[in-house]
């Protein structure tokens, strides 16, 4: 079982711990089971996968972010590109996820852009997206996943705001979240009408809830091939 | 990073301490009220250079969201968590989306006792629903449902662009976090209500492409920045298509509309009062 998978170790042994996790419960609530497995399942990792974030200066966040845009505009990629599209969702459902990939993919080409054109020897290399363990011919599949990396990402930039130092960086962060907050809000609308949001992402004082990167890279790595991860010691 | 607290508590306690003396004359709504404004009052030239303190930034964020609340409170009809009703008499909202403003109602409500909560002796006296003319001098009358969902959309995005205008001047990483979560979920509430009135979530210009004509535009509030006594909100349009020096041009994947729509603007404060003075009582100085 599995064995495609086998040789490449941590990710193998993180998609099936996700997976147990159930489809519904999300990657968020995975997250903090999974981290107590990091030790174990990093064990056998291919060090030349391992793509470390450091938190230590701006690039780092934005290598951060960018790692997460290309998640979601790979996933919605797929997600528009499947021959059961036009089946499984009604023409608004369609252009709303068209549109979504399509702003995803400009967060992602932006960031490359940006830290290419900042400091073009940092950038991290282009994620391999694994999305074997997901039926993209079922709707609410699709959705409940599309809305986990909506409100991670969400809770992403929320939480990486302040690690960032150059208020130019930390407002084209913010242009940014509130357009993956929107995405969040119609997404969960579409599952449960009315609904702007997960169960719990929003707390008892109307706040959105800040993820930390290890939780979101933990998280996110469920989904690529490579394991990301937050190099120690940068306050992070 | 205690100390940092302190100081920028003490800081901004002596400024609004400062102000309300210099500003303790009688206006329209008796003193309570004039006091309530003041953080709107703070001063757009120091906000132009990016000078304001923590304190005046949530304050500023509190008003709005009074503003918010104080709307929801009036015009979603249901048990208020809130003990004053106002005069007017509530929009008549479908049931099938009268749980998405009751939702956004209490998540207002719960924005005004969390930043009053923060700010606790320096927050601003509380803003009453008589403090506010949602009818912005009979332009409006939001008991009109389709009236309300277009204001309620204009508050809300709003609010949206106003708390990302002040995030690169919040101070302490715990403010910033909690401004930007609050940020976030203002976010949600737009582009829900966006798409009860028939329109994307996102906003793809600016705003020339809503039907919402005079005397019920609310296109101002997608626009660029505008001057306020003498000063001038740098802002860009909803339209703007660069990004850091970079500017995104059309591909396969993505067109123009969609590249707007990917990043969505501030505004400074002298745009925000502008746009929110038509509702309150006196206006924001």
């Amino acid at each position: 079982m599995e064995s495609l998978f086998t040789q490449a170790g941590a990710p193998a042994s993180r998609r099936d711990f996700f997976k147990r996790a159930g489809a519904g419960v999300g990657v968020l609530a995975a997250a903090s089971t999974l981290q107590a497995c990091d030790s174990t399942d990093d064990t056998g990792t291919n060090p030349s996968a391992n793509i470390e974030l450091d938190f230590s200066n701006d690039v780092g966040v934005l290598n951060y972010a960018y790692a997460l845009e290309q998640l979601e505009a790979a996933f919605y990629a797929k997600v528009i590109s499947e021959p059961s599209f036009t089946s499984i969702f009604n023409a608004d459902e369609q252009a709303i996820l068209r549109d979504i990939a399509a702003h995803e993919a400009v967060h992602a080409d932006f960031f490359k852009a940006a830290i290419t054109s900042a400091a073009a020897s940092q950038i991290i290399p282009g994620l391999t997206p694994d999305f074997s363990e997901v039926n993209f011919g079922v709707r609410g599949t699709v959705l409940t996943l599309a809305r986990t990396f909506e409100d991670l990402g969400v809770s992403a930039y929320n939480g990486a705001g302040k690690f960032i130092t150059n208020k130019e960086y930390l407002l084209i962060a913010g242009k940014i979240v509130s357009v993956e907050a929107r995405h969040a809000s119609i997404i969960s609308g579409l599952i449960t009408p009315n609904a702007i949001a997960a169960p719990g992402q929003i707390d008892a004082n109307g706040l959105d809830k800040a993820n930390t990167p290890r939780a979101v890279v933990t998280a996110a790595n469920a989904y690529i091939e490579e394991t990301l991860s937050i190099k120690p010691g940068t306050g992070v | 990073m205690e100390t940092n607290i302190l100081s920028v508590l003490e800081h901004g306690a002596e400024a609004v301490e400062s102000r309300r003396n210099a500003l303790a004359f009688v206006g329209k709504l008796g003193a309570g009220a004039i006091l309530s404004m003041l953080p709107f009052g703070l001063a757009d030239e120091a906000m132009a250079q990016s000078a304001g303190s923590d304190i005046d930034i949530l304050n500023y964020a509190l008003t709005l969201e009074y503003l918010e609340g104080s709307f929801y409170n009036q015009f979603v009809p249901g048990t208020l968590p809130v003990p004053t009703p106002g005069p007017y008499t509530p929009a008549t909202i479908p049931a099938a989306v009268l749980p998405l403003f009751q939702k956004i109602r209490a998540d207002e409500a719960k924005h005004v006792a969390f930043l009053a909560g923060v700010l606790g002796s320096n927050a601003i006296a509380p803003l009453p629903n008589t403090a506010f003319d949602f009818t912005a001098g009979g332009m409006f009358m939001p008991s009109d449902y389709q009236t309300f969902l277009i204001l309620s959309q204009g508050f809300e995005d709003t609010g949206v662009r106003a708390y990302k205008g002040q995030a690169g001047n919040i101070t302490n990483p715990v403010y910033l976090t909690a401004a930007l979560n609050i940020h976030s979920v203002e976010a949600r509430h737009a582009a829900a209500v966006r798409k009860v009135r028939g329109l994307n979530g996102w906003i793809p210009g600016d705003g020339t492409d809503l039907a919402d004509g005079p005397p019920q535009s609310i296109r101002p509030v997608y626009q660029g920045g505008q001057t306020r006594n003498g000063v001038t909100d740098p802002s860009l349009a909803e339209s703007n298509m660069t990004q850091g020096g970079i500017t995104i041009s059309p591909t396969d994947k993505y067109d123009a509309r969609q590249i707007q729509e990917s990043f969505d603007e501030p505004l400074g404060t002298a745009t925000v009062k502008n746009i929110a003075d038509p509702f309150v009582i006196p206006d924001l100085g």
